[in-house]
């Protein structure tokens, strides 16, 4: 027994003094961390800032939870026309993932390193399965669905977006982004990775959530939990209305 | 200025929605269609998911064309009697092409023999409505002064009326529309409504384009009625869509609706009036330009390569 904790004694010794990295202690800030969805939201601003106790460079990754999306695919048919030929499926993508850096990730973070943490569209989309299609299309149609995605908002990889600067002996991160309305009501994560010599070498999460609030919250549980109502509620406002300018115009119209 | 849709999830220019709705409520109030060929496409291009754009587009129209119908009907232009049958025939016409799209599915490859059939039917129509009025119009003209000539040019005049009308005849159960001015057997309006319902099931689409030239030409009836008529029809199949589609699939956005129709409400109005100024034969010949302009986009759609070739599932 005393054997073996001195054993794991010398490994973890071995492991601190010439492991992979020494590691950064890295802190993280998102402001607002809490966005409300009300009548007149248009998307929010976002402030994301922290810093490291070592000189680095920093990647952002705005994620929420990876899921099986199904989407319609268009192709041609009898050489000449374009529509929807089938479906087509990723598995695992998250609705959302947005990556920010203060330099080409190439250049700072090494291939297998990228893989591991799923850092960058490369990585994000190695692990993902593509049925609908023969394996032989599989990159054309992952540039399709980022293309697709990108032209939502949802997803993002912008290099040079962090600024950083030398703080004492670490170094600070500040970048503002807007967050895009199009990004539905939900909870995402915000991981800043700290990078040295094309490792990470320190972390730090933190979660936004998204919500909707009041009355847009009132009729959403109307429609999903009372959809009868909803309907009924959603015909009579639209014949009143309806019926209502008919009477209105009709009225001006005799004079 | 923004508002954000509770059900389509997305944020939308208010004003933008507003005259949208503005200018799709006119060409309902002024030719009788839904238009949903136009909102529906519009809805998914500045971002509304498919399925909440075809069902909320399917609730405006409920406003749009009870609006429509009022105005129509202070002017004498709808026939309750013809749109009741027509609305019997639609129902089961509807019910029967859902089923009828099963099997075409399970076939393979159905949807693009529909929507090539839909191009080829919106331009034959278009064309042969352009081309009757168009001749139509230039006969009025050479008889200026005679008012018949205009309300006989919404009677296309077939130059044979022969054996087919003999037989439509001859059916049971004739009666006399006094509004439209014309005498069926109440099958031949519940049967074409049959027919229309069939089409526009399987066709994913409204059915006013559809509707409005079988009113004109196959039941002979006079344009301007055809258009109160047709709104009075669309209110009930929209009415029953919208329910179904909040009940069903939870896609109608209630805010998006009323956006709409804030502007469609007014817009079939003013369409009411402009159609109130216009022959018969004016308002044919502007529904038939659309109508090929629609014909023309779809073609155009289909033919260039799109930018994005993926899409969310549902909509037209």
């Amino acid at each position: 027994m005393r054997y073996t904790t001195l054993l794991a004694g010398i490994i973890g010794l071995f492991l601190l003094l010439w492991g992979p990295k020494a590691l950064a202690m890295v802190t993280c800030e998102v402001s607002p961390n809490y966005i409300p969805i009300h009548f007149f939201y248009n998307g929010a601003e976002l402030k994301i800032s922290g810093h490291a106790d070592q000189v680095c460079d920093y990647v952002v990754i705005i994620k929420d939870e990876a899921e099986k999306l199904t989407l319609r695919r268009k192709g041609k048919v009898k050489g000449l026309f374009w529509m929807n030929v089938g479906e087509i499926t990723f598995e695992p993508v998250p609705k959302v993932f947005m990556v920010f850096s203060n330099k080409p990730l190439d250049e700072i973070l090494d291939k297998s390193e990228q893989e591991q943490y799923d850092i960058g569209y490369a990585a994000l989309f190695h692990e993902v399965h593509v049925e609908g299609v023969p394996q032989s299309e599989r990159e054309k149609w992952i540039k399709e669905f980022i293309k697709f995605k990108e032209n939502l908002k949802l997803y993002r990889e912008k290099f040079n977006a962090i600024k950083v600067e030398k703080e004492g002996s670490g170094s600070r991160y500040l970048f503002d982004m807007h967050w895009p309305y199009q990004a539905v009501p939900g909870v995402y994560t915000a991981t800043v990775y700290a990078i040295q010599n094309d490792r990470v070498i320190g972390t730090c999460t933190k979660v936004i959530r998204v919500e909707k609030v009041g009355l847009l919250k009132k009729i959403t549980q109307l429609a999903f939990e009372k959809p009868a109502l909803y309907g009924i509620i959603s015909i009579v406002i639209a014949i009143i209305a309806g019926v209502g300018v008919g009477l209105v115009f009709g009225s001006k119209g005799k004079h | 200025m923004h508002l954000y849709l509770p059900i389509a999830l997305t944020s939308v220019n208010i004003l933008l929605i507003v005259g949208l709705g503005l200018m799709v409520g006119l060409l309902s109030g002024l030719f009788g269609v839904g238009g949903g060929f136009l909102m529906t496409p519009l809805l998914i291009m500045i971002g509304i998911p498919p399925t909440v754009a075809a069902a909320t587009d399917a609730n405006q129209i409920v406003a749009a064309s009870s609006s429509g119908t009022i105005a129509h009907w202070r002017l004498g232009n709808v026939d309750f009697k013809m749109g009741l049958l027509l609305l019997i025939g639609g129902f089961t016409g509807g019910a029967l092409g859902v089923h009828i799209i099963k099997v075409l599915r399970a076939m393979g490859n159905a949807n693009f023999l529909i929507k090539i059939t839909y191009v080829i039917m919106l331009g034959l129509v278009g064309g042969f409505m352009f081309i009757e009025s168009l001749m139509a119009l230039k006969k009025s003209k050479s008889q200026q002064g005679n008012p018949v000539a205009v309300e006989v040019g919404a009677n296309p005049g077939h130059a044979n009326p022969g054996k087919k009308r003999a037989l439509i005849g001859a059916l049971p159960f004739q009666i006399y529309f006094e509004k439209s001015g014309v005498s069926h057997s109440v099958i031949v309006p519940i049967a074409l409504g049959m027919l229309v319902g069939i089409l526009a099931a399987i066709m994913g689409v409204g059915g006013g384009f559809l509707m409005v030239p079988v009113m004109l030409y196959l039941l002979r009836m006079p344009m301007h009625v055809v258009v109160g008529t047709s709104l009075f029809q669309i209110m009930f199949t929209c009415t029953e869509v919208t329910f179904l589609q909040a009940y069903a699939n939870h896609t109608v956005d209630f805010i998006l609706a009323i956006l709409l129709l804030l502007g469609s409400t007014f817009g079939a109005q003013i369409g009411a009036i402009l159609g109130r100024r216009l022959k018969g034969d004016q308002l044919k010949i502007l529904l038939a330009i659309i109508v090929l302009a629609v014909t023309v986009k779809m073609l155009l759609s289909l033919v260039m390569q799109p930018h994005i070739l993926l899409s969310y599932k549902g909509g037209h």
